[in-house]
This record gives C-alpha cells, structure tokens and sequence, in this order.
C-alpha cells in the first residue's frame, strides 16, 4: 500500500469535515443571529435531497455570504497555522539564526513536529482553492458577495506562492545550490 | 499470524489496494464539495432585475384574501413579503373527524400562464392531510399526507379564480392549531 496515499486519505478527511461543519455552523449562525425566516426541503430527485430555503432573496444573500466567509475563515486559518510550521520547521533546519530565535522563544517542541510535512500543508491549501471556486461560482450566481471571493482568492494565492517557495528551501536543503541564500 | 509475515503480504498484494484509495480520496473531496453545494441558502423569492429599457413585460398577478366567518378556519391572513412572495396563515379551532374547507384566495390579473409553488412552511396539524385545491382546474394538490410534506407547483391560466383549502382528519383534534402556507410566484 502507498504510504503516500495513505497519508493523504489520513489528511484529507479534517478539512473535508470541516468545510462542511463551517458551513453549516456559518448558516447556523446568520439565522440565529439575523432572526431569518428559513424553511427546509427535500428534493429527492438531488443527490442531496436536503436543501436550506430563504423567504427572500436579501436573507439568503446575507446567510450565504455568511457561511461563506466561516468557511473561508476556518479553511484559511488552518491552512495558514500549518504552512508557518512547515515553514520554520524547514528554516529551522536550514538557518542557525531561525534555530536560536525559536529556541528562545521556546517554540521548537511546537516546529519540531514529524506531521510539519509537504504533504499536510499541500492537502489544505488544496482546500483553500476548492473554497475559493465555490465562492467564486456563488459569486457568479449572485448569490454571495463578491469581495469574499476576492479574499479568499488572494488568500489562496499567496499561500501557494508561500508554500512554493518553502519548498524550494526544502529541496535546497536536499540538493544544495550555490545560490540557495538567495530563496528566503 | 506474526507480522513479518503481515508485512511481506502488505508488500506483496498491498499495490493493489492503491487504486481503493485513489477512490477514498476522490470519494471525499466530491462528497465534501457536493454537500456544502447543496448547504448553500437559497430562495424561491428572487427578485425581479429592473428593465433597463424601461418596458414592463411581467404581468402583475394579485392574491386577496377571502374574508369570512368559518367554524373551524379562523385568524386568517395574508402578507404580501415580497413582490412574488406571499404568506398565508390560519389558526384552526379544534378540527373535527372528517373533511373541513375554505376558498382562501382569490387570483386577479393573470395575463399569462403563471407558475406557482406552494410550500406548506408550518402546521402542528401533523396527522391532517392538508391539500389546496384549485377550483377552475378541479385539481386538488396535497400539501401534506402521513407526516409528510410535498412542494406543489401550480400553473395558474387566465381562468384560475380560487384557491381553496381543505384539511381533512382522520379523528377529532381537541386543540387549536396552525397553518403557514407559503406562495411564491415565478419562483
């Protein structure tokens, strides 16, 4: 069995749950908070026949954008809380000034983790995109606000770039360069 | 069965289970995307956009309430939400055993074919069979029957005039109880 796949099937269930939780609690909270009238249906003939009605437009304006920015907020944090322990995991390795500083700082239990891998921080910001296509079609169908697809849009590129360039660190640190002080 | 030997079978018929997992993978990312897909809030009640034109080509249909005393189905209303959105409410006193109706609603200014969904939104009648009843079609639409509810969608002619509502009890009901119809035209 692939060790690879395995990991990723072990990674992948954490931010599948909780796109769909973060959703549910982000809608949970708009008609709490909002006092909005909602009705449930089923429609059998969807593959998920449970579907979440608003009486008005406004209103399912407003719960959408909401669960959408919980989701966004929930999805971006964990992703960007794993990609800075992989990237001081992979400087603390490589710089000695990293190493001391989070020594001193008393954080090098936290950094020093065997699960600040590649694999764990690609897996979320995987998720990070599939979030940001969601909104960006919820966008399009006018029915979420458009400045929460931006976000979350520059969100997940910035963070792939990040994650990128961390991994180049990391395979300089494997096949050493002349100019490797040039990437951080 | 010790585990060297476990080992060597994992390493020799373990390769096959990787398309498995190729498949668990892909299984959870669609069920995730499809789940916050269908998650999403929506509505019957969109809004119609302004013509930039300036011609009005949607006909405005009209609901009205039909007032007057019934024994059983009382403290009727209806509010007009939104312009295609109206809520229908009613208390009924102590429904008797049997077969109790009500024209509710009148229909005015159909040019065209409308389309309507009615949605039963609320009862504590759950035992009733509640339907409305359109008169110029003779059609009747369940609304619910054994605990269950169904969405109806109604195409209203030029000859649609009343709707009426029937609830029908299997056995007395010692309690007052509570209807919300929800109507949503073109949804």
């Amino acid at each position: 069995m692939s060790k690879l796949l395995r990991k990723l099937l072990q990674y992948i269930i954490l931010p599948a749950a909780l796109l769909v939780v973060s959703r549910v609690a982000g809608i949970y909270f708009a008609v709490n908070f909002f006092n909005l009238d909602f009705f449930l249906e089923t429609q059998p003939e969807q593959i998920y026949s449970l579907q979440i009605y608003f009486t008005n437009q406004a209103d399912a304006l407003l719960a959408s954008s909401i669960s959408n920015l919980t989701m966004l907020i929930t999805i971006s944090s964990l992703a960007v809380y794993y990609l800075i322990k992989y990237r001081l995991s992979i400087l603390a390795a490589y710089n000695p000034k990293v190493l001391v500083k989070l020594n001193n700082l008393n954080l090098m239990p936290w950094v020093n983790n065997k699960n600040n891998t590649f694999l764990k921080t690609f897996v979320w910001i995987t998720f990070l995109w599939i979030v940001s296509i969601i909104l960006i079609a919820d966008v399009l169908s006018q029915d979420s606000s458009l400045w929460i697809a931006i976000l979350s849009f520059l969100t997940a590129i910035i963070s792939t770039w990040a994650l990128i360039r961390t991994f180049e660190i990391e395979g300089e640190i494997i096949y050493p360069h002349s100019k490797v002080s040039n990437l951080y | 069965m010790d585990r060297r030997e476990i080992s060597r079978i994992n390493v020799k018929f373990g390769k096959f289970l990787d398309p498995f997992l190729i498949l668990g993978i892909l299984l959870i990312l669609t069920i995730s995307i499809l789940a916050v897909d269908s998650l999403s809030p929506r509505t019957f009640s969109k809004e119609q956009m302004k013509n930039v034109l300036g011609i009005q080509e949607e006909s405005i249909v009209d609901f009205e309430l039909i007032r007057g005393n019934h024994n059983y189905i009382t403290s009727e209303r209806l509010d007009e939400i939104s312009k295609n959105y109206f809520k229908y409410t009613t208390v009924v006193v102590k429904p008797p055993e049997g077969r109790i109706s009500k024209p509710i609603i009148k229909i005015r200014g159909i040019q065209k074919d409308t389309n309507v969904k009615i949605h039963l939104n609320y009862t504590n009648l759950n035992n009733s069979k509640i339907s409305i009843f359109d008169k110029s079609q003779n059609t009747s639409y369940i609304l619910q029957q054994n605990s269950q509810n169904y969405t109806q969608n109604i195409n209203l002619t030029q000859n649609s005039d009343t709707l009426y509502l029937i609830i029908e009890n299997s056995r007395p009901v010692f309690f007052n109880q509570y209807i919300e119809i929800n109507f949503f035209l073109n949804p």
